[in-house]
């Protein structure tokens, strides 16, 4: 049983552990205004807002595509559609901006991408307050990036994203009790279950009691099982509200390097501006704007899988540093921790060290020394929200003009990420040439490394 | 092939250019159109909102969520969900389908295949060669074999995959033909290739001063319609069906599926609100799957829905037409093409679809909106193992550019001089204004002052200065910049389809309500027909409504295609409104005794006499006392385009060649 807020009012709904958001508005409550375009998590066109109550009291939105996000995470949630926004005939500011800016055209996208634009506006709002600060360019793309249109060359929609903060707040505002952040998790039965354990005893107690269980954090990997290969899952674990995997934690290890433990991004705002001033460059989602994933699937719990999903997919990102789990098969003995380093984490395509009964704790994020150069980069078809076809991470440090310490990786080259230490005679040592970083080290890759 | 060699940055001396008498004319009149004060605009601006920029007529219905689609519709209770069987392969022969162990497979209600159509199991829509379901032969890999019926769109789908696990399906995987070069080398073509000339072109490459060559691919693309392929079929009390459809082309879909069941036209209704999003593919390419849902319809007596998922759209529709051209020009040393031949290769896929139209295209738009001189264009139409590849924005046209584009860039290494400098002394212009498929081009002032007036106001010489230090300083990117004109040509090349119908219908309140055939696919068209009413009985927009295109509502249309859909609908709207106000008119001078002559539409109202005498009947009473009067509110509207002149060619030096005809396009639109 799911209780939920459904554009403010109260719901219960009963719905298998791999039943969609989307499934749920569209077959079981007969709400068709969120629609379905790719069911993969890549159009947006599916995109509603889920709300949460925060510590003050208010509801805080992220926009999420409904097609991947199992309908059990809406538990004690507020979700807000399409349908919800307008009053009467007055509609939600990022409805009227729409209409006024010609942003819709054939319509399909335009539900999903009204539900972006409206989690925006509150963000906005509760930010900045009545008067919110003109939007940046980065953050409207970083709004706007999960949600395709093949109509309208996104210009109309872009001048209506810029005309939606001027519009003044009042009738628009959408009737939302505060959701219910205490609601009870939902109940298990023998035969099926959505499992949402708040603590890591409790997740590790659920791993060794069901290893078979797939966990879920946003579904970005997981939930196309489901929508494209039509499996079923009848226990499902979920880990966004294991308040443990919540942290990032500043850090210096005993090796003396100093960095960050990091789960999910949690309320990392703070943090993720350290983060990047540290690393310039990796850029945390949290605050990215060019090579991360779109709004929807970057929203709070997605991180999982972005930054070491249990699932993992090969084209993603791998970033020095070290993952640290927790749990095992053993009984009895509650938090057995050990840590790896990455380059041990991944064993082959979506297989990595872990152990039956072991989850990801946290990963070990180092801090960028002053002297110490990063340099991450991405190729893929689409710049927001798509897989890379390859990811290349390149750190050095130059000491009297000559490259130190070297680090290459590489994902999407293999079935597990790529990396290359700078060893004496690979390109550590070599003098940094103009139109060729490392001359023959560089060639030597070339040769044996080909995508 | 491709020599690169330093580009003059400074402005050429433009004297060179010897703009053509009338382009003054032409700029007095771009000028007044875009400033409101043209013929046009002046004919345009005013009532219901013609002519200025209005809100979608589905916009508040768009961002409420309560635009319907097809998945959205209200269905029966005990409705059937559908899903495909594909070919898992681009090429064999199926050896065998047991559909009787699909049928028996859980939760399977009813299934399908090519030995249960009662009619056509060809569905082509211009020549045959689109079985509706695999036979023997399998042409692509994601071709439909079979199709399954059950309770939830889930149920099917899992039916498809437990019916291949069980095995009923066993093919004789043969090897594939994915190369339309190699194809077109072995002459397997989809239909017999066509052959433009004007002029002894192989003299004119002999005699040239400089000779550029290449080739160039140009490729496909996915429609990527958010809306994918989806169709809801309910039986009728008679032999027929309604088909709600996700579609371009309502009356095709309509012959097919009566086809398909072996009944009469006027049994089946296709009806069409709109679409989220056509761009081509939803032309041909809607109808297999309404074929396939009537099919199982008619034989279960319960609605059926197919909506196919993302990926599975994907694989079983055509794509933009990837090509493959080739030029081989003649130029003199001015840079300027004094003749040659080019060759486009269309990769059509499997079958002929559309693909004859679309290479026709790609030929008659080789030349872009330069004279090529004398020349040949030869167009291929290669058959491989890929879906049948279809229309898409442009049909065609896009592809042809490409070449002669490519070409102009070339010619610009060759000579030494800015590309821009080399398109304006290729452009049409008077004395070289015949295309090679003999259509005199016309409004060639128009031509050069847009491009003059673009390369003023993008500052063109300044940014191209600046690119050019930009790249010394920058070894590994570079920047670029073009300016390209482009000639269109609007409407349809196959000249039956230049009609369009229209339904007006007068309520006694006074509203009114416009059907015609074109359909909604997120353009605007129903917005536009809207105005085109509003204005014609000066009423406001929100008077105004339209529905569905249904079938029976307007019959036999085209399809919404070609660029055409709002001149030829507007124009048939408007024909039924003309019609209507004379009758309403008449009606009027006789009834009130006012003088027919001057009598107008104004602000809502009849409008009769001038001065002291004027009179103002309001639209309503108007309306009600015309239905007392017994006289009909309701009015059919037509509209065909006018015939052109061009004359085809004949063709010469190639034994399997056909001559198209030209396009005949009522107006050329020159779009830079």
């Amino acid at each position: 049983m799911i209780d939920f807020l459904l554009n403010g009012q109260p719901r219960r709904c009963e719905a298998s552990p791999d039943t969609s958001v989307l499934e749920l508005l569209r077959d079981t409550l007969g709400q068709t205004g969120t629609k379905e375009g790719c069911a993969s998590g890549d159009c947006g066109a599916c995109t509603v807002a889920i709300g949460e109550g925060d510590a003050a009291g208010k509801t805080r939105y992220h926009a999420a595509n409904a097609c991947i996000t199992p309908a059990h995470q809406l538990q004690g949630r507020a979700l807000v559609t399409v349908e919800g926004l307008a009053r009467g005939e007055t509609l939600h500011p990022a409805q009227a901006a729409m209409v006024e800016h010609h942003g819709s055209q054939c319509g399909f996208c335009t539900p999903g991408i009204v539900m972006s634009l409206f989690t925006l506006h509150e963000s906005q709002r509760q930010e900045d307050g009545e008067r919110p600060a003109p939007l940046t360019p980065e953050r409207l793309e970083a709004a706007l990036g999960g949600n395709l249109c093949r109509c309208t060359g996104y210009r109309p929609i872009r001048d209506a994203a810029l005309a939606m903060g001027d519009s003044p707040r009042g009738a628009s505002r959408v009737a939302r009790p505060s959701p219910d952040a205490a609601a009870p998790a939902t109940e298990a039965t023998p035969e099926a279950a959505f499992i949402q354990p708040t603590t890591l005893e409790a997740l590790i107690a659920e791993r060794r009691a069901h290893p078979e269980a797939p966990i879920v954090a946003g579904g970005t990997d997981l939930w196309l099982e489901v929508t494209q290969r039509l499996a079923r899952f009848p226990r499902v674990v979920d880990i966004t509200r294991v308040d443990e995997l919540a942290a990032l934690e500043e850090t210096t290890l005993e090796d003396g390097r100093a960095g960050w433990w990091i789960w999910r991004r949690g309320d990392v705002r703070a943090p993720g501006a350290a983060v990047r001033r540290a690393l310039p460059g990796v850029r945390p989602p949290a605050a990215s704007s060019g090579l991360g994933p779109g709004a929807q699937p970057r929203h709070p719990g997605r991180q999982h899988r972005q930054r070491l999903p249990h699932r993992r997919h090969p084209a993603g990102a791998a970033r020095p540093g070290r993952a640290a789990m927790a749990g095992g098969p053993r009984d009895g003995d509650g938090m057995a921790e050990r840590e790896l380093p990455l380059d041990d984490f991944f064993l082959d395509y979506k297989k990595t060290a872990l152990r039956e009964g072991e989850v990801i704790r946290a990963i070990f994020l180092p801090r960028t020394e002053p002297e110490r150069h990063l340099k991450v980069w991405k190729l893929s078809k689409r710049r927001e929200d798509d897989i890379s076809a390859v990811l290349g991470a390149f750190a050095w440090r130059i000491e009297e003009g000559v490259l130190r310490d070297v680090r290459l990786a590489f994902g999407g080259m293999a079935a597990i990420p790529a990396t290359r230490r700078g060893r004496r005679g690979d390109a550590g040592g070599a003098v940094p040439q103009r139109g060729g970083l490392c001359g023959g080290p560089c060639r030597r890759w070339r040769r044996t490394s080909s995508p | 092939m491709r020599t690169l060699t330093r580009l003059s940055t400074k402005a050429p001396d433009t004297r060179h250019v010897d703009l053509d008498t009338d382009a003054a004319a032409a700029r007095r009149d771009l000028e007044g159109r875009i400033q409101g004060s043209g013929p046009v605009a002046r004919e345009t601006l005013g009532q219901g909102g013609a002519g200025s920029a209005r809100a979608h007529e589905s916009a508040i219905k768009h961002v409420t969520g309560r635009a319907a689609y097809i998945d959205d519709l209200q269905v029966p209770a005990d409705y059937l969900h559908l899903a495909l069987a594909l070919s898992p392969v681009a090429h064999g022969r199926l050896r065998r389908l047991d559909l009787d162990r699909v049928r028996a497979l859980p939760g399977v209600v009813d299934a399908v295949g090519f030995h249960d159509v009662p009619g056509h199991t060809d569905i082509g829509p211009v020549f045959p060669g689109d079985p509706l379901f695999v036979d023997e032969e399998i042409s692509y890999a994601g071709q439909v074999l079979f199709a399954v019926a059950a309770e939830s769109h889930r149920a099917a789908r899992e039916a498809v995959k437990a019916a291949f696990d069980a095995g009923v399906v066993e093919i004789d995987e043969q090897p594939a033909s994915l190369d339309p070069v190699a194809a077109a080398e072995r002459g397997e073509f989809v239909r017999p290739t066509h052959i433009q000339e004007r002029g002894d072109w192989a003299a004119s490459l002999e005699d040239a001063a400089l000779t550029v060559t290449g080739e160039q691919f140009v490729g496909g693309q996915e429609h990527f319609y958010l809306e994918g392929q989806a169709c809801l079929v309910t039986p009728t009390e008679d032999e027929g069906v309604v088909v709600h459809t996700s579609n371009q082309h309502p009356s095709e879909t309509q012959k097919l599926v009566a086809e398909v069941l072996g009944v009469p036209l006027h049994a089946v209704t296709v009806e069409v609100r709109r679409m989220g999003g056509g761009f081509g593919g939803k032309e041909t390419q809607a109808s297999p799957w309404a074929c396939v849902a009537a099919l199982i319809s008619r034989r279960t007596g319960r609605a059926a829905k197919l909506r196919l998922p993302r990926g599975e759209d994907m694989r079983v529709t055509g794509k933009r037409h990837p090509f493959h051209n080739r030029y081989r020009l003649g130029v003199d040393a001015q840079g300027v093409i004094q003749g040659g031949e080019i060759t486009v290769i269309g990769d059509c896929g499997y079958s002929p679809d559309l693909s004859d139209a679309i290479v026709d295209r790609a030929m008659f738009h080789a030349d872009n909106a330069y004279s090529l001189g004398q020349a040949r264009v030869t167009g291929h139409r290669a058959r491989t193992h890929f879906a049948s590849n279809t229309a898409f924005r442009g049909f065609g046209g896009p592809q042809g550019m490409m070449v002669i584009e490519a070409a102009m860039d070339d010619i610009a290494r060759r000579v030494g001089e800015d590309p821009l400098t080399i398109r304006k002394r290729n452009l049409y212009r008077q004395g070289r204004d015949i295309t090679h498929y003999g259509q005199s081009v016309e409004q060639l002032g128009l031509l050069h002052e847009l491009v003059e007036r673009l390369e003023a106001s993008s500052d063109y010489w300044a940014r191209r200065r600046e690119i050019a230090a930009f790249n010394a300083q920058s070894p590994v990117v570079k920047r670029g910049l073009a300016l390209t004109p482009v000639k269109f040509g609007i409407s349809f090349t196959a000249q039956h389809l230049n009609q369009a119908g229209a339904l007006l219908h007068v309520y006694t309140d006074g509203s009114v309500q416009i059907n015609h055939g074109g359909t909604e696919m997120g353009q605007g068209l129903h917005t536009k027909i809207c105005q085109v009413v509003a204005r014609e009985l000066a009423l406001d927009l929100d008077a105004v409504r339209i529905t569905a295109t249904r079938t029976d509502k307007v019959p036999n249309t085209s399809p919404t295609a070609a660029s055409s859909g709002a001149d030829l609908n507007g124009m048939a709207a408007r024909d039924a409104c003309l019609t209507l106000k004379a009758r309403l008119f008449d009606f009027a001078a006789e009834h009130y005794e006012l003088d027919r002559e001057g009598m107008r539409l104004e602000d809502g109202a009849l409008v009769a006499g001038i001065g002291e005498s004027q009179r103002r009947i309001p639209w309503g009473e108007l309306v009600q006392t015309a239905y007392f009067g017994r006289v009909s509110l309701s009015e059919k509207g037509f509209y065909a385009t006018r015939s052109s002149t061009t004359t085809a060619r004949p063709a010469r030096g190639a034994p399997s060649t056909t001559m198209p005809s030209a396009p005949r396009w009522p107006r050329c639109a020159w779009t830079p």
